[in-house]
């Protein structure tokens, strides 16, 4: 019984280690997603960063409650649109959202040949978009989800995400012509 | 003479919402954010929803078994008592055997809260017996039809049924009709 009762704390720090090395994997799998998800609410880049690290902080509290692992992209996904959401409002609240309006995004890699004003227009003509059309086309855009994944990821069915989609992308597209 | 604007193909617009959401973390956001959750206390630990109920049930369970039980250290500071008069609820005498004495309900009552302590005794031919039996058992030469039980006399059993019953006979006014004679 003694014995028992000793080896019970080693045991449980070695089943948190665990979860800890299991949860680093996941946030090595999915930083760059959740990242850019802050960012295409934010648009800024260290208020996207902020964003993240606090979706990954909530994440890892509630890590060991999540059953099924498989669902963790999908989960920290709205976790991480839900508080780049706030942060927004409460940009918006404080004023400051000329200041975020009137700077230019930071541009990326690939956009080094993309005209600047036709990335401002293109961003101004996602945020005239609603919501349920915004999120399909923004998580479709990152890493090139298919429509499956982005269904996962929204957690509706495949042929709403099409449709979604189909209407968005024409409004995108009349916009910017 | 002016051209209406055509719509945006359909690469086009992917080649531009990629170039939108291809912005990459800083190179330490990873780093930050590993620091930042290794400051966190670890998860499922002590933020179990079910830890305060199991813990309130436990401390119920807890009280109820000191009630119904005592205390646990009620029975150390009893002073030593006599082997035969301080535990007399099975005090069992030779030769009535049979006999089962009992202690006043008061004495029982305490005694029942003791550990149960059972002492016997036997009168001298039986703690010979015993005796005999103990020898020849270390010695090794005892065998079960060596034993010779001897016969006892036992006192006849008076039977209820065998005391004849009382004949209550109805007065009789006559000498004919057969009841005791008139004086």
């Amino acid at each position: 019984m003694h014995e028992h009762v000793e080896r019970l704390p080693g045991a449980s720090i070695a089943v948190d280690e665990a979860l800890l090395r299991e949860f680093e994997a996941c946030l090595t799998d999915t930083a760059t997603l959740a990242f850019r998800v802050a960012y295409s609410v934010l648009r800024q880049r260290e208020d996207a960063e902020d964003v993240a690290q606090d979706a990954f902080v909530r994440a890892y509290a509630r890590f060991a409650q999540l059953r099924d692992r498989g669902r963790f992209r999908a989960w920290l996904v709205r976790l991480t649109f839900r508080l780049a959401l706030d942060r927004q409002r409460a940009v918006r609240r404080r004023g400051n959202l000329e200041r975020a309006a009137g700077e230019p995004p930071a541009p990326g890699p690939s956009a080094s040949n993309v005209d600047p004003v036709q990335l401002s227009r293109l961003w101004d003509a996602i945020d005239a978009l609603p919501h349920k059309l915004r999120w399909p086309i923004v998580l479709s855009a990152i890493h090139g989800h298919d429509v499956k994944e982005v269904a996962a990821l929204l957690g509706v069915p495949e042929g709403t995400v099409k449709s979604r989609l189909f209407l968005a992308r024409r409004r995108l597209k009349e916009q910017l012509r | 003479m002016t051209s209406a604007p055509h719509p945006m193909r359909d690469d086009e617009l992917d080649r531009l919402l990629e170039a939108a959401l291809s912005v990459s973390p800083s190179p330490t956001f990873r780093a930050r954010v590993a620091a930042r959750v290794a400051e966190e206390p670890l998860p499922g630990r002590g933020r179990n929803p079910l830890i305060w109920p199991a813990m309130a049930a436990a401390t119920a369970f807890a009280i109820v078994l000191i009630v119904v039980t005592g205390p646990p250290g009620d029975e150390a500071p009893r002073a030593p008592q006599p082997p035969v008069a301080g535990t007399a609820s099975w005090i069992v005498s030779a030769p009535a055997a049979s006999i089962e004495r009992r202690a006043p309900a008061q004495q029982r009552s305490a005694d029942s809260l003791a550990p149960r302590r059972v002492t016997a005794r036997f009168d001298h031919r039986e703690q010979e017996a015993f005796a005999w039996l103990v020898t020849r058992a270390k010695a090794g030469d005892l065998a079960p039809w060596e034993i010779e039980i001897e016969a006892v006399e036992l006192e006849p059993v008076v039977s209820p049924l065998a005391i004849p019953p009382l004949e209550v006979m109805p007065i009789g006014l006559t000498g004919d009709s057969g009841g005791d004679p008139q004086p």
